[in-house]
C-alpha cells in the first residue's frame, strides 16, 4: 500500500466524519493487524477518529492527510493497545478469552486439517509478533502487512528513513529468532 | 569497503525494493558469493509468508455501520462535553470579572471616617490624642 500523495492544498477541507466514511475500514484492519482483538480494534477505531476530531484543526498541511491520519492512528492504537494489555493483565484470563477471538486465526478453509495447521502457525506467529517490542512491531506491521514504503512509514512514526531501515532489517531478525524459540517450546 | 553489517541492512532494502538500479546490481551480486546473505533472504521470505497469515479479512458492512454509529455517538458526546466545558469556562470568567470588578470599587473608593492631618510624628501623637479624647458621637 502507498499513501495517497495528495497534499492539502490541493484536497477540499475534509470532516472527520469524510475520513471516518474514507479510512474507518483501513484503520479497523490496522487495529487488528496491531495485535488487537475484534473488540478492542472497533473500540480503537473509535478512539482514532475521536481525537482525529479534536485535532483536525491543527493538521497545518506538512504532509498528505493521509499520512497525518496514520500517524494518529499508530499513536492513538498504540495508547489503546497499552491500556488493554493492561485491563487484560487485570481481568482473569479466562474472562479476557471469550473477547479475545484473534479474527485473523480463527477462519475456515475448506480442508480442516489445513485448517488447523495454518490456524496453529497464524498464532505462533502472532504470539512471536506480540513479543517484539513496539518500534519493532510497528514497522514490521507497517511493511510487511501494509505493504508501505520506508518513506511513508518514516513519515507516519517520524522517524528518519535510515533508521526505518535498520529497524526493519533488526525487526525481522529478532522476529525470526522469536518464531524459533516459539517453535522449539512447541517441540519439547 | 562495505562491512557485514552494511551489506545486511542494503540486502533488506533491497528485499523491500527500496534499492537503487545500481544497488540492487551490487546486491545481487554479492547474494551470488555470499551463501549466508542467500540463506537470510529465505529466511525473511518465510517470515514474509508467515506474517501474511495475520492478514486480517476486511471489516464487514455491519461492523462499519457498528462503528459509524457509535463514533457519531462519540462525536455528540464530544459536542456535549465541549459545550458543558464551554458553560463552565463562561461561569468561571463571569465570577472572575465580577470580582475583578469589586476588588477594584474596594480599592479605589474612599471609606467614610475621620481624616487626620500631621506634618511630624509628635504632631500625629497629638492629633491621635484629641480624637480619642473626643466625646463619641450620637450619629
Amino acid at each position: 500500500m502507498t499513501l495517497p500523495k495528495s497534499t492539502p492544498q490541493s484536497t477540499p477541507r475534509q470532516s472527520a466524519e469524510d475520513l471516518f466514511a474514507l479510512y474507518s475500514a483501513k484503520i479497523y484492519g490496522l487495529a487488528l493487524k496491531c495485535g488487537l482483538s475484534a473488540k478492542d480494534a472497533e473500540d480503537g477505531v473509535q478512539e482514532v477518529f475521536i481525537k482525529v476530531q479534536r485535532k483536525l484543526d491543527t493538521f497545518r498541511g506538512e504532509s498528505a492527510l493521509s499520512t497525518w491520519l496514520y500517524r494518529v492512528a499508530v499513536n492513538t492504537l498504540r495508547d489503546h493497545r497499552r491500556k488493554v494489555t493492561r485491563y487484560s493483565r487485570a481481568q482473569s484470563l479466562t474472562e479476557y478469552s471469550e473477547s479475545n477471538v484473534v479474527p485473523a486465526c480463527d477462519r475456515s478453509y475448506s480442508n480442516p486439517s489445513l485448517d488447523a495447521e495454518r490456524n496453529e502457525r497464524c498464532l505462533l506467529v502472532r504470539n512471536a509478533l506480540q513479543q517484539l517490542p513496539e518500534k519493532f512491531r510497528e514497522v514490521l506491521v507497517l511493511r510487511e502487512l501494509e505493504g508501505m514504503s520506508y518513506r511513508d512509514i518514516s513519515r507516519i512514526l517520524e522517524v528518519k528513513q535510515g533508521t526505518i531501515e535498520s529497524r526493519i532489517y533488526r525487526a525481522r531478525t529478532r522476529l525470526a529468532l522469536e518464531i524459533s524459540n516459539l517453535e522449539g517450546d512447541l517441540n519439547d | 569497503m562495505i562491512n557485514n553489517k552494511q551489506w545486511k541492512l542494503r540486502t533488506s532494502a533491497w528485499f523491500d525494493g527500496e534499492c537503487s538500479d545500481i544497488d540492487s546490481a551490487e546486491v545481487r551480486a554479492h547474494l551470488l558469493e555470499d551463501n549466508s546473505a542467500r540463506l537470510e533472504v529465505q529466511q525473511w521470505r518465510d517470515l514474509r509468508a508467515d506474517l501474511q497469515l495475520l492478514q486480517p479479512e476486511a471489516a464487514s458492512g455491519a461492523c462499519i455501520e457498528r462503528m459509524k454509529n457509535r463514533f457519531q455517538d462519540g462525536l455528540s458526546h464530544e459536542v456535549y462535553a465541549y459545550s458543558k466545558a464551554v458553560r463552565w469556562l463562561n461561569v468561571a470568567a463571569a465570577l472572575l470579572l465580577a470580582l475583578s470588578i469589586g476588588g477594584w470599587i474596594v480599592v479605589n473608593s474612599k471609606a467614610p471616617g475621620i481624616e487626620v492631618y500631621a506634618q511630624e510624628s509628635n504632631q500625629l501623637d497629638q492629633a491621635i490624642h484629641d480624637f480619642l479624647s473626643r466625646p463619641a458621637s450620637n450619629d
